[in-house]
């Protein structure tokens, strides 16, 4: 009953059911932080220009010469109220979604990590969208679309969460312009 | 410390390999009870790569859940590329529903890149019944870490046989 090694043994069973039980905790307290008790963030966007143009999106040998669409936009937001003492890091994408037959559509534009409460207050202007959009039938025809923001709270134990903002803005894509 | 072959030692002796094998059976019980529940082959993943950082680092646990007739643009899903094994964590970027399937195009958050280089020849997309084997709803840091360290490095594997070897003769006195 009380050799060495039945000591460790209930020693690291104690400390596992232990450590199980505040990874728990932490996951359940931190999601009902996050639900009831965040304010909700303030965001305010602004697309300047979208240019639609032929060719490769991106360089490449996998992409298709095919229409796709540069945006310059400003995003203002404050996401400071999302940090939660679980919150290991906040990923913010900015996504334009817009129809089609057969399939709608949703592409990210934008996306920014931020690590710490600090950084989260977003205040950036004219700058231009990481991604170009190209649809899968290569063509937009000037579809109508969307942009919203939008964001992944990841914590440092338990459930991913996602939300997102409920101001958009709405855009169409210009027809492709005809001089090359 | 072999078990002697009398009657009682005997049986003795047989009692634990079984009970060996239930705590074996159960484990795996365990495994393929989550696979179903969830839906997907594999429903705890441990992080290989480096290509999520900051958000995973390698040895960190995912849970997956794969009952999601559609996933969504900004998730975290875990996919096969058809024909090849290697099972890879990223981000959904990009999203294209029909009422007949949804094609995907993703990319790690640690890559400048998507990750159109490494699907097929000629793939510009994945398919998410096909490709997608769950979507990671949860997460724990570090504990997997042992996992890989055993499967990279014999020097650890060797090291924990001899150990689990030496308590089962320890034991027995």
């Amino acid at each position: 009953m009380f050799s060495t090694f039945q000591r460790i043994q209930q020693y690291c069973g104690f400390v596992t059911t232990v450590t199980l039980f505040l990874a728990v905790a932490i996951s359940v307290s931190s999601i009902i932080q996050e639900h009831y008790f965040t304010d909700i963030p303030r965001i305010s966007m602004n697309l300047q220009s979208i240019d639609v143009r032929f060719g490769k999106p991106h360089i490449g040998y996998n992409y298709k010469r095919q229409e796709y669409a540069l945006m310059k936009f400003d995003l203002e937001a404050d996401l400071t109220p999302l940090f939660t003492w679980n919150t290991k890091q906040l990923f913010v994408y900015l996504a334009a979604t817009y129809p089609g037959k057969p399939y709608a559509n949703k592409v990210v534009v934008w996306d920014a990590i931020i690590r710490n409460k600090e950084d989260a207050l977003l205040s950036l202007s004219d700058i231009t969208a990481d991604y170009s959009i190209y649809d899968v039938t290569g063509k937009f025809n000037g579809r109508n679309a969307t942009l919203s923001l939008e964001w992944n709270a990841q914590p440092y134990v338990g459930l991913l969460t996602w939300n997102k903002g409920s101001e958009r803005e709405r855009f169409a894509f210009p027809q492709l312009t005809p001089a090359r | 410390m072999l078990p002697q072959l009398s009657g009682a030692n005997l049986r003795q002796s047989l009692t634990q390999a079984l009970n060996f094998c239930l705590v074996l059976t159960t484990t795996f019980m365990f495994w393929k009870g989550l696979s179903v529940v969830t839906n997907s082959p594999s429903p705890i993943v441990v992080v290989l790569s480096g290509s999520m950082e900051p958000a995973f680092q390698r040895g960190d646990i995912l849970f997956l859940w794969n009952r999601e007739a559609r996933v969504k643009v900004g998730d975290i899903v875990v996919y096969n590329v058809k024909g090849r094994d290697i099972p890879i964590v990223h981000r959904v970027v990009r999203n294209h529903v029909s009422s007949k399937k949804q094609l995907l195009l993703t990319k790690g958050d640690n890559n400048a890149m998507d990750d159109l280089d490494l699907y097929a020849h000629r793939q510009y997309y994945l398919d998410r019944e096909q490709e997608v084997i769950g979507s990671v709803k949860a997460y724990v840091p570090w504990i997997g870490y042992v996992t890989i360290l055993l499967s990279e490095n014999l020097w650890a594997k060797y090291m924990l046989l001899a150990g689990m070897g030496f308590l089962a003769v320890l034991q027995r006195d």
